[in-house]
C-alpha cells in the first residue's frame, strides 16, 4: 500500500476524517509536529468524502471519527474495506466502550483510540502504517 | 378366562359337595328308618311266626323231638317242670333280678316232655360242665296270647354261645326244658344250636364260632343263608333245616333280620352309585349350565380390560339373553360414554395446546371458535372480547348475527355465567370468559338450530372458555413483558447514547482546547503571530462551546431536582426577541430571518424566555439546511400568547414529536444526528413550566417544524 520508502526514511501517509474541523487541524498539526515521515495524505469531513477519495488518496492509514453526520465511523470503515480489504483503520472516537470496540472489531478497523489520547495518535499512526504488509 | 373357569370350578365343587353331603344324609336317615322298622317289625311278629313255622314243622320232624322255636333275638324261652318250679324259682332269683315268673305249664305239651329230655341229657353231659359261668336272668315277658308263658332266659351274647346249654345245665341240675335250639344274635349272624332227638345238644359243626368275632363276610351269612328260604306272611325268613335223620331234629332259625340287612347294604350300594351318578349328571349339568351362563361373560371380560387400558371403541356383541343382554347393552353404552368423554378431553388438550401457542388474541378467538365449533355441533360461533369496555367480535364461525351475538356475550359477561337464550330458528349459549383475576374480558358465543346445549355440552364450552381466558392472560402478561422489555432496552441505550453524546459533546471541546494549547506551547516559536492568534481564538471558541454545554447540564440538573424558579414580570415581546436575534447572530448568518411580533407584553422570566427562544432558534438552524429560511412569530389569541420558531428543515414524525421535549432525545439516527446532548427542548420545556406556560411542536417530515411556547398576557 501506501507506506513507502524514500532514502531510508519511511513515508506513511494519513487520511484524516472528521466532521470537526478543528480536530482535523489537531490532528494534522500533531502530525506534522511527529514528523518521521509521516504526514497528511488527506482529508475528509464526512464518510462519503472520505470514500471518494480513499483510492485517489492511497493513504497508508486511515484516521477515522465515530460521530459524524450521515454515515457514521463503522459504516464508512466497512465500505472502505470492501474497497480496500487490508486498508488499516485507526476509529478516533470520544467515547469507546466494550460494545463499540466489539463493533468496530467486527467492521475490520484495526484499532480504536479515544479522542482525549490525541498526543499518542502519530505515534500508532506511524507504527500501524509501517506494519502493513 | 380364569376369572370365569374358576366360578365354574366353585359352582361344579359346591353342587358335588351338597350331593355328598344329601347322600351322606339321606344314607343315614333311610338306614336308622330300615332298621328301626325291621326291628319293629321282627319283634312283631317273631312271636306268631316262629311258632307257626314250628308248628308247620311239627309234622316233618321227629315226632320225638321237641321243637321250640325262638321268639326273639335276645330271648331264649324255655318251658319249665312244675316240679321244678320251687327250686328254678330260688335259682332264678338267686342268680339274677327277676321280679316276676311265670311259669309255662308243660303238661301234655311236646316241648315241654322233650325238653325234660333234653335237660336229663345235658345233665349227663360231661365235656361242658364249665362252660357257662354266669347267667343272667330278665323277667319274663308276657308273649303273644297264642304263646304259652314261657320262661324266658337271656344269655349274653359276650358268652361263647357254643357253651351255653351245657353251662345252663350244669347249674340248673333241674328237669328243665330247654327249647331245642338256641339262638343268639350276633350282630348279623346267627348261631345255631341243635337239639338231638335222644336229647342230646347239637351244636352246629360249622356254626360253632361267635361270627362277630371271627368277621365272616356278609356274602358268607348269606351263602349260608341260601339254605332255606320262605316267605310266612309275605316276609322272608331263612330256615335252616339240616339234613339230620341220624339226628332226629331239625332247627329253626330265624334269620330275618340278616337278610333285611343284606338287601339295605345291596340298596346302600345301589344308592351310592345312583348317588355317584346323580352327582356326576349334576356336576355335567352345571358344568353345562354354568358355561351357558358365563359364556357371554368372557367377552365382557375381555372388553372390560381393554377397555381398562383405555382403549377406544370396544363394544360387545349385545346377545339376546336376558342379564347377559342387559349387561352387555350396559357396557356398550358405559364404552360410548367413555369414548365420548375420550374424545373430549383430548379435543380440550388440543385446545388447550392449540390456544396456548397462539400469538394474538384473535388467533386465540379463531382456536376456541373453531374447537366449539367441531366438538359441540354448533352452526354458528362468536368469541367476542371486552376488554375494552363494549364487546367486540374477535372471531366467528358460520354466519354469525353479529348484533345478537354482541347482546348475547354482553349478558353473559355481566352475569358472570353461562347465558342461555333461544329463537323461533335455534338455541344461543353464550359462556363467559375469565382472566386470571376474576373479571370476565369476553364471551363464547354459540348457536345451533337441532337442539338446546346440554349441561355436558356446556361444561365443555366453560372449559373452551377457560382455557381462551388463560391463553388471553398470558398474551396480555406476554405484552407487558414485551412492552417493559423494551422500554429497559430503551432506557439502556438512552444511557449508552447520553453516554456518548455528553462524551463527545465535552470531549470534542476539551480535546480542542488540550491540543491547541499543547500545540501552541511546543511550537510557540515556529508559529508566526496570525497563527498563533488563530489557534487561542479557536481555544477560546470551544471554551464557550464548553461552558454553555456545561451551562445547560446545570440547568438541566436544577430542573430534575425541581427547584427552577421563575422570576415572573412584565415583559416586552419584542425586547427578548432582539436580544435573542442578538446572541443568535453568528448562528443565523446567511439565512433569511422573518420576525412576526406584534407589540405584546407577556408575564415571564425575561432571562428564561430568552434561553428558551435561543436554543428555540438554534434547534431551526440546526435541523435545517444552510441557508434556510427561519421565522420568529407571536400569535394573540386574546387570553394567552403563542410564540413560534418555524424552520424548514427536515421535520419530525409524530412520534418524534411526541417525544421532542424529552431529555437526551434527539431526531434522527444515533449515527446521523447533529451534535448536542439532547437538551434543549427539555430546558425549553422546563423553562416554560416554571413561568407557567407550556411547550409544543407541529411538524412533518419533510416540511419543517412550528416549535411554540405559550404564556399568559400580561394583564
Amino acid at each position: 500500500m501506501s507506506a513507502t520508502s524514500d532514502g531510508g526514511h519511511v513515508r506513511v501517509g494519513a487520511l484524516v476524517v472528521d466532521d470537526e474541523e478543528d480536530l482535523r487541524l489537531l490532528v494534522r498539526l500533531g502530525i506534522v509536529a511527529h514528523n518521521q515521515g509521516l504526514h497528511v495524505a488527506g482529508e475528509a469531513s464526512s464518510g462519503l468524502e472520505a470514500l471518494e477519495q480513499l483510492t485517489s488518496v492511497d493513504p497508508a492509514v486511515v484516521v477515522l471519527d465515530q460521530m459524524m453526520p450521515g454515515m457514521d465511523g463503522l459504516e464508512t470503515a466497512a465500505r472502505m474495506l470492501e474497497l480496500r480489504p487490508e486498508q488499516p483503520i485507526v476509529l478516533f472516537s470520544a467515547f469507546i466502550d466494550d460494545e463499540l470496540e466489539r463493533e468496530a472489531r467486527q467492521a475490520g478497523v484495526t484499532t480504536c483510540l479515544r479522542k482525549d489520547q490525541v498526543r499518542q495518535l502519530p505515534k500508532l499512526l506511524l507504527e500501524i502504517g509501517t506494519r502493513a504488509p | 378366562m380364569t376369572t370365569r373357569s374358576g366360578l365354574l370350578l366353585r359352582l361344579v365343587a359346591a353342587t358335588i359337595l351338597a350331593g355328598a353331603i344329601a347322600a351322606v344324609l339321606g344314607t343315614v336317615v333311610l338306614r336308622a328308618t330300615a332298621r328301626d322298622a325291621l326291628r319293629d317289625d321282627i319283634r312283631e311278629r317273631n312271636a306268631a311266626s316262629a311258632v307257626e313255622v314250628a308248628a308247620r314243622l311239627d309234622g316233618r320232624i321227629d315226632a320225638g323231638v321237641a321243637t321250640l322255636q325262638l321268639v326273639t333275638s335276645r330271648q331264649l324261652v324255655a318251658a319249665l317242670d312244675p316240679a321244678a318250679d320251687a327250686e328254678l324259682r330260688t335259682v332264678i332269683a338267686n342268680t339274677g333280678d327277676f321280679d316276676e315268673l311265670v311259669l309255662y305249664d308243660p303238661a301234655g305239651d311236646p316241648v315241654a316232655a322233650a325238653a325234660s329230655r333234653f335237660v336229663t341229657s345235658i345233665a349227663d353231659e360231661p365235656s361242658r360242665p364249665d362252660l357257662f359261668p354266669a347267667i343272667t336272668t330278665r323277667p319274663v315277658v308276657e308273649l303273644d296270647p297264642g304263646v304259652p308263658p314261657t320262661l324266658v332266659i337271656v344269655v349274653p351274647v359276650e358268652n361263647p354261645p357254643g357253651t351255653i346249654a351245657g353251662a345252663l345245665l350244669a347249674r340248673l341240675p333241674l328237669e328243665v326244658a330247654m327249647a331245642p335250639a338256641l339262638r343268639v344274635d350276633a350282630g348279623l349272624a346267627t348261631t345255631r344250636f341243635m337239639v338231638a332227638a335222644d336229647g342230646r345238644v347239637i351244636v352246629h359243626p360249622e356254626r360253632d364260632r361267635v361270627l362277630r368275632e371271627e368277621r365272616l363276610p356278609i356274602e358268607e351269612i348269606r351263602a349260608a343263608s341260601e339254605l332255606a328260604r320262605v316267605d310266612i306272611d309275605g316276609r322272608p325268613h331263612l330256615l335252616s333245616i339240616a339234613p339230620m335223620e341220624s339226628l332226629g331234629a331239625a332247627v329253626v332259625i330265624d334269620q330275618v333280620e340278616a337278610i333285611a340287612f343284606a338287601p339295605i347294604s345291596d340298596r346302600l350300594r345301589e344308592l351310592t352309585v345312583i348317588l355317584l351318578l346323580v352327582m356326576s349328571a349334576t356336576v355335567l349339568a352345571v358344568i353345562a349350565v354354568g358355561t351357558w351362563l358365563l359364556g357371554p361373560l368372557g367377552p365382557l371380560t375381555q372388553a372390560v380390560r381393554r377397555l381398562g387400558l383405555q382403549e377406544r371403541g370396544v363394544r360387545v356383541e349385545e346377545e339376546s339373553r336376558g342379564e347377559v343382554h342387559l349387561l352387555a347393552t350396559e357396557f356398550n353404552r358405559l364404552a360410548e360414554t367413555l369414548d365420548r368423554r375420550q374424545d373430549e378431553l383430548d379435543e380440550l388438550h388440543r385446545l388447550s395446546v392449540l390456544v396456548n401457542t397462539r400469538t394474538t388474541r384473535e388467533e386465540v378467538a379463531a382456536e376456541v371458535v373453531a374447537g366449539s365449533a367441531r366438538l359441540l355441533e354448533v352452526d354458528q360461533a362468536a368469541f367476542c372480547s371486552a376488554v375494552h369496555d363494549a364487546p367486540e367480535i374477535l372471531a366467528v364461525h358460520g354466519k354469525v348475527s353479529e348484533g345478537r351475538a354482541l347482546e348475547l356475550a354482553t349478558t353473559a359477561i355481566r352475569i358472570g355465567r353461562v347465558h342461555l337464550d333461544q329463537d323461533g330458528e335455534g338455541f344461543d349459549a353464550a359462556v363467559p370468559v375469565r382472566s386470571g383475576d376474576g373479571g370476565n374480558v369476553g364471551a363464547l358465543v354459540m348457536r345451533r338450530s337441532t337442539e338446546p346445549f346440554g349441561v355436558d355440552e356446556l361444561a365443555v364450552a366453560e372449559a373452551y372458555a377457560g382455557f381462551a381466558g388463560v391463553a388471553l392472560d398470558n398474551l396480555a402478561r406476554l405484552a407487558l413483558e414485551q412492552e417493559l422489555g423494551a422500554e429497559l432496552a430503551e432506557a439502556v441505550e438512552q444511557r449508552r447514547s447520553l453516554m456518548r453524546t455528553v462524551s463527545h459533546e465535552l470531549r470534542t471541546p476539551l480535546t480542542c482546547i488540550d491540543g491547541f494549547s499543547s500545540t501552541l506551547l511546543d511550537q510557540w516559536d515556529a508559529y508566526g503571530d496570525a497563527q498563533r492568534q488563530d489557534l487561542v481564538t479557536k481555544i477560546r471558541h470551544h471554551t464557550n462551546d464548553l461552558e454553555q454545554l456545561v451551562n445547560r447540564l446545570l440547568d438541566f440538573a436544577v430542573t430534575e431536582r425541581g427547584t427552577m424558579t421563575a422570576d415572573l414580570q412584565p415583559v416586552v415581546l419584542a425586547e427578548v426577541i432582539a436580544a435573542v436575534l442578538d446572541g443568535a447572530q453568528p448562528l443565523l448568518e446567511g439565512r433569511p430571518v422573518t420576525v412576526e411580533v406584534p407589540d405584546l407584553i407577556v408575564r415571564a422570566d425575561p432571562v428564561l424566555l430568552q434561553r428558551a427562544l435561543l436554543n428555540l432558534v438554534s434547534n431551526a438552524v440546526k435541523y435545517s439546511a444552510i441557508g434556510a429560511p427561519v421565522v420568529l412569530r407571536a400569535v394573540d389569541d386574546g387570553r394567552r400568547i403563542r410564540l413560534e420558531v418555524i424552520d424548514e428543515g427536515v421535520g419530525l414524525t409524530a412520534d418524534e414529536s411526541r417525544r421532542a421535549f424529552q431529555p437526551f432525545w434527539r431526531a434522527g439516527h444515533p449515527s446521523t444526528r447533529a451534535r448536542g446532548a439532547g437538551l434543549g427542548l427539555a430546558l425549553v420545556s422546563e423553562y416554560a413550566q416554571a413561568m407557567g406556560g407550556a411547550t409544543g411542536v407541529v411538524s412533518e417530515p419533510g416540511h419543517g417544524s412550528t416549535f411554540f411556547i405559550t404564556l399568559e398576557r400580561d394583564r
